[in-house]
C-alpha cells in the first residue's frame, strides 16, 4: 500500500519540486507517515486494529451512502444538473470527514520535536501533511462516488470513465485546498488554545450537521421536482466547485460543449493546481507557525468566580456524604471541562439527540412549534425523555482518557474500595450534563404544552438517572479515566445505542401512563427519588472495590 | 566576536497575550564560542528549554537577535539547521520503527545519503550497545534505551553544535559515562555543546562554562572555579545560593510541623 501511494507521488515530481518543496525529503517523510500508519503495535494491538477495522468500516459505509447518491443524483434527467449535484454531496461529505476526523493530522503537534529542528522547510512540511491526508481522503471519495463511476460506466461508456474518476480526485484536492485555506485564514485572528477550542467546536457542530443531514435531507427532498430541470449557467455558477467537475465530466462526451462548459472545466483544472501553489508556496510559513505554538507553554491561569464557586461548593456539601466523594466530583469535574476530546465525544450527543427526536416524532419541519404543539400525549413525553437522555452520552466517556497511564493513582492510594470516588464522580456528570439539560427542557416544555408538564418532566429525569445508574451497575463500568479512548468498543456502543432507545421508549411509556393517574406520579417520584440515593448510590459506594 | 559561533542580544520570549501573559525570557545575552561545553543551568521554569527551543528553531517567534555561525536565526533557520543537532528533553521519536529505520529517516533528512547514513548509524548503535536491538521495534524500548536513540539522532549528522536537553534522563551508570565521554571528545574536536541538565555534578564536572539563569535572566556566567565561593564550593551550593531559598532547612522544619499539627 505504501509503494501505491508513493508510486503516485512520483508521477507528481515535477510539480512538487515547482511548489519549493525538497522532494527527497517529502518522499521519505510521507514513506515514514503512511508505514507507521499500516503498523500496529504490540502493546497497543487492539487499538491499531480497532483503527483500521473502523477505517474499513467506514468504507464500506460510504460506498453505501456512495450507492444512494449515486441513485438519487441520476434520477435527475440533466447530466450536468445531475453531476453537479453528485459532486456537490461528495464535497460536502469530504469537507465534514475532513473537519471532523483529519484536522488533527493536519495540526498534529505530537512530531514538532522530531521534524522542526531538522533542516525541513515549512513548505514540505504543509504539503507532507496534505497528502498524507489525501491519501484517506482519496480512499473515501472512491468508496463515495464507485457506485456512480459504474453507473456512468454503464450508461456512457469510453473516456468519461477516467475523466469522472480524475474529477473525483480533484473533488477531494479541492476539498482539502480550502479548508487548509480557511483555518490558515482562521488562524491569523485566534491563536494558540483559542485556535484548538475553536477547532474542536467546529467538529462538534460538523458532527450534528453530520448527523442531522443524513436524517432530515432525505426527508425534506422532493424528488419529483427535480426530474425535469436542468442547469443553465450564470455568472455566480462559476464560483461552484461541484459545478466546474460535473462541466469537466461533461466535456468527456464530446456532445453539446459549449464555452461555458469549457470555461468551467478549465477551472476544474486551473483552480487546484493554483490554489496548491498559493497555498504551499505563501501560506506555509503561517502554518509552520500554528505548528511551532503548539510547543510552546503557554501558561494560562483558570479563572473561576468566586460567586460560582461558592455555589458548586455548597452544591457539593450538600450531596456528597463523604471527603472521598467530593474528591471524585472534583476530579471529573475539572477533567471533563478541560479534555477537548471528551467534549468531542459528548458534546454531539446533545444536538444528535434533538435530531433523533425530530426524526422519530416527524414533525412537519415547516412548521416545528404548532406540530410539536399538536403531537399527542406519549409523543410529547417521549420528545422529553428523548432530549434528556443526552447527558447519558457523559457517563459512556466517563471511564475514557488518552493517558491511561495515569490511572496508577488508584492502584497507589490506600484505599478499601473505589465507591465514593465512583459516586462522586457520577453525581458530578448528573450535575454538569444531566441537570442544566433538564433545566433548559423545562423552558420549552412549558412554552409548548404548559406548566402541567412539570411533573413529568421530573419524573422523565428520575427515570433517565435511574437507569443510567442501573447501567453503570449491571456493565460493571472501569472507573474514570482509566481505559484508553480509542479502545472503545464501536459495536458496545451501538448496542448501547438499541439499549437505550428501548429503555426511553419504556420510560416514555411509564411517563405517559402517570398523565392517566395523576396520584400516581407523586409517588413514582418519591420511589425513584428514594431507589436512586438509597438503593443505587449505597449499592455503588460500597461495592466498588476493584479498579 | 570573530571567533563567536552563538551571538545571543537581548532575547525575549513570552507566551500568551494580556493577563495570562508569561514573560519566560526577560533579555538574554551570550557569546558562545566553538569547542566549549555550555552547562545551561536554572530551576524549573527558568528558561532554560524555551532558549534551546529558540536555538534549535523550534520556536521561530521570539524578539531580539540571534546569530549562529553568522547567520540570522530568523531568516536563515534552514541552513543553521543543517549543522546543528538537538536532543530534547521528552522523548519524542517515532516508535513503531526501528532504530535502524529512524536514524536512516533522520539522516535523510539532513541529506546524507544512504551508505553514510547506515554507517554512522551502525556505528552509534554498536558506541551504545545497542546492535542486538537494531531491527526490533522501538515501542518495546525501556526509557533508557530510547533516550540512547535519541542521542543518536541528535549527533547522526556530526553537527558542529549539539543541544542537549536533559539527555541523561533514564540512562544508567554505564551509559551516563559513555556519554559524558562523548561530549567531550566532541568539544575537542572543536563542536559547541550546549547542555541543559539538574544534575550538578555532572555539569560541574563536564562544563567549561556554566551559565545559570533564573525567572528569565542570565544570574552566573563563568567557569565553576570563577563562580564557586567560600560558602559556595559546589555547583549545587551555588546554584541554592543564586536560584533557591536560602532558608531550605527552616521551610523544611515548617512543612513537617505542619504535618505533625494536621
Amino acid at each position: 500500500m505504501v509503494q501505491f501511494a508513493l508510486f503516485f507521488v512520483r508521477l507528481f515530481k515535477i510539480p512538487i519540486q515547482w511548489l519549493g518543496v525538497d522532494y527527497p525529503q517529502f518522499e521519505i517523510l510521507i514513506r515514514i507517515k503512511l508505514t507507521m500508519d499500516f503498523r500496529s503495535s504490540p502493546t497497543g494491538f487492539q487499538t491499531s486494529g480497532m483503527k483500521k477495522r473502523s477505517f474499513l468500516y467506514q468504507l464500506f459505509t460510504f460506498s453505501m451512502f456512495g450507492l444512494l447518491f449515486g441513485i438519487a443524483a441520476f434520477s435527475v434527467g440533466d447530466l450536468l444538473l445531475s453531476l453537479t449535484i453528485f459532486f456537490s454531496i461528495i464535497m460536502v461529505s469530504l469537507t465534514m470527514t475532513l473537519l471532523s476526523e483529519f484536522t488533527t493530522v493536519l495540526f498534529d503537534q505530537r512530531d514538532n520535536y522530531i521534524l522542526l529542528p531538522r533542516p525541513v522547510n515549512h513548505r514540505t512540511l504543509l504539503l507532507l501533511r496534505l497528502v498524507h491526508i489525501q491519501f484517506y481522503m482519496g480512499f473515501i471519495a472512491l468508496a463515495l462516488s464507485l457506485a456512480t463511476g459504474i453507473m456512468v460506466a454503464i450508461k456512457y461508456k469510453g473516456i468519461i470513465i477516467l475523466i469522472y474518476f480524475i474529477a473525483v480526485g480533484l473533488s477531494t484536492w479541492i476539498t482539502l485546498i480550502f479548508t487548509t485555506f480557511i483555518y490558515l485564514m482562521i488562524s491569523k485572528v485566534v491563536n494558540g488554545e483559542r485556535f484548538k477550542d475553536f477547532i474542536s467546536y467546529t467538529q462538534i457542530v460538523i458532527a450534528i450537521i453530520i448527523f442531522g443531514s443524513y436524517q432530515l435531507i432525505p426527508r425534506l427532498l422532493d424528488a419529483g421536482v427535480l426530474k425535469n430541470v436542468s442547469l443553465s449557467i450564470h455568472w455566480w455558477t462559476y464560483f461552484l466547485p461541484p459545478v466546474w467537475l460535473a462541466a469537466l465530466v461533461k466535456l468527456s462526451l464530446f456532445t453539446d460543449n459549449t464555452t461555458s462548459i469549457l470555461l468551467l472545466s478549465s477551472l476544474a483544472v486551473v483552480v487546484p493546481v493554483s490554489g496548491a501553489f498559493f497555498l504551499v508556496k505563501s501560506l506555509s510559513k503561517g502554518f509552520g507557525n500554528i505548528l511551532s505554538e503548539g510547543s510552546s507553554e503557554s501558561i494560562t491561569p483558570l479563572r473561576r468566580g468566586k460567586m460560582r464557586e461558592r455555589f458548586t461548593d455548597g452544591i457539593k456539601k450538600f450531596f456528597c456524604v463523604s471527603e472521598l466523594e467530593k474528591a471524585g466530583w472534583n476530579f471529573a469535574e475539572a477533567t471533563t471541562r478541560r479534555d477537548r476530546k471528551f467534549k468531542q465525544s459528548v458534546y454531539p450527543y446533545f444536538g444528535i439527540m434533538i435530531v433523533f427526536a425530530i426524526v422519530i416524532l416527524k414533525p412537519d419541519l415547516k412548521n416545528l412549534a404548532v406540530s410539536l404543539q399538536e403531537k399527542n400525549e406519549f409523543s410529547k413525553y417521549l420528545f422529553m425523555v428523548i432530549v434528556g437522555f443526552s447527558g447519558n452520552a457523559a457517563i459512556i466517556q466517563l471511564p475514557y482518557t488518552d493517558t491511561p497511564e495515569a490511572a496508577w493513582i488508584y492502584k497507589a492510594l490506600p484505599l478499601k474500595g473505589y465507591g465514593h470516588l465512583m459516586t462522586g464522580a457520577i453525581k458530578a456528570i448528573l450535575f454538569r450534563f444531566f441537570i442544566p439539560v433538564y433545566l433548559l427542557l423545562t423552558v420549552p416544555s412549558m412554552l409548548l404544552w404548559g406548566s402541567s408538564v412539570l411533573p413529568q418532566v421530573a419524573l422523565g429525569c428520575l427515570g433517565n438517572t435511574m437507569i443510567i445508574l442501573l447501567v453503570i451497575i449491571f456493565q460493571r463500568r472501569e472507573l474514570p479515566f482509566t481505559r484508553v479512548r480509542e479502545m472503545q468498543q464501536k459495536g458496545t456502543n451501538s448496542l448501547f445505542a438499541i439499549f437505550s432507545m428501548i429503555l426511553m421508549f419504556i420510560i416514555g411509556g411509564i411517563v405517559y401512563g402517570t398523565s392517566f393517574l395523576p396520584g400516581w406520579i407523586t409517588v413514582l417520584i418519591c420511589g425513584l427519588v428514594a431507589g436512586i440515593i438509597v438503593l443505587i448510590f449505597r449499592f455503588i459506594r460500597k461495592s466498588w472495590i476493584s479498579a | 566576536m570573530e571567533n563567536t559561533q552563538i551571538v545571543i542580544r537581548n532575547l525575549k520570549k513570552s507566551y500568551g497575550k494580556g493577563n495570562g501573559k508569561n514573560e519566560v525570557l526577560k533579555g538574554i545575552n551570550l557569546n558562545i564560542h566553538p569547542g566549549q561545553i555550555i552547562g545551561y543551568i536554572g530551576p524549573n521554569g527558568a528558561g532554560k528549554s524555551t532558549t534551546v527551543k529558540i536555538l534549535c528553531g523550534i520556536l521561530p517567534d521570539f524578539e531580539g537577535e540571534v546569530t549562529i555561525f553568522g547567520k540570522d536565526l530568523k531568516k536563515e533557520s534552514l541552513e543553521i539547521k543543517k549543522h546543528i543537532g538537538y536532543v530534547p528533553e521528552t522523548g519524542a521519536l517515532y516508535d513503531l520503527l526501528t532504530p535502524r529505520e529512524y536514524l536512516s529517516f533522520i539522516g535523510t533528512l539532513y541529506g546524507l545519503d544512504k551508505d553514510k547514513v547506515e554507517s554512522r548509524a551502525g556505528n552509534l548503535l554498536s558506541f551504545f550497545g545497542m546492535e542486538k536491538h537494531t531491527d526490533q521495534r522501538m515501542d518495546t524500548f525501556s526509557k533508557g534505551m530510547k533516550q540512547k536513540i535519541l542521542i543518536m539522532a541528535g549527533i547522526i549528522n556530526n553537527p558542529d553544535i549539539i543541544f542537549l536537553d536533559e539527555p541523561l534522563s533514564g540512562l544508567d551508570a554505564n551509559a551516563v559515562l559513555l556519554v559524558k565521554d562523548l561530549l567531550i571528545r566532541m568539544a575537542k574536536d572543536g563542536k559547541t555543546i550546549f547542555y541543559c541538565s539538574h544534575l550538578m555534578d555532572v555539569v560541574e564536572k563536564i562544563s567549561d562554562r556554566i551559565i545559570l539563569i533564573n525567572n528569565g535572566n542570565v544570574v552566573a556566567d563563568g567557569t565553576f572555579n570563577e563562580l564557586k565561593t567560600e560558602k559556595a564550593d559546589t555547583l549545587e551550593m551555588l546554584f541554592a545560593q543564586l536560584t533557591g531559598r536560602q532558608d531550605n532547612e527552616i521551610s523544611t522544619e515548617n512543612l513537617f510541623n505542619g504535618f505533625h499539627e494536621n
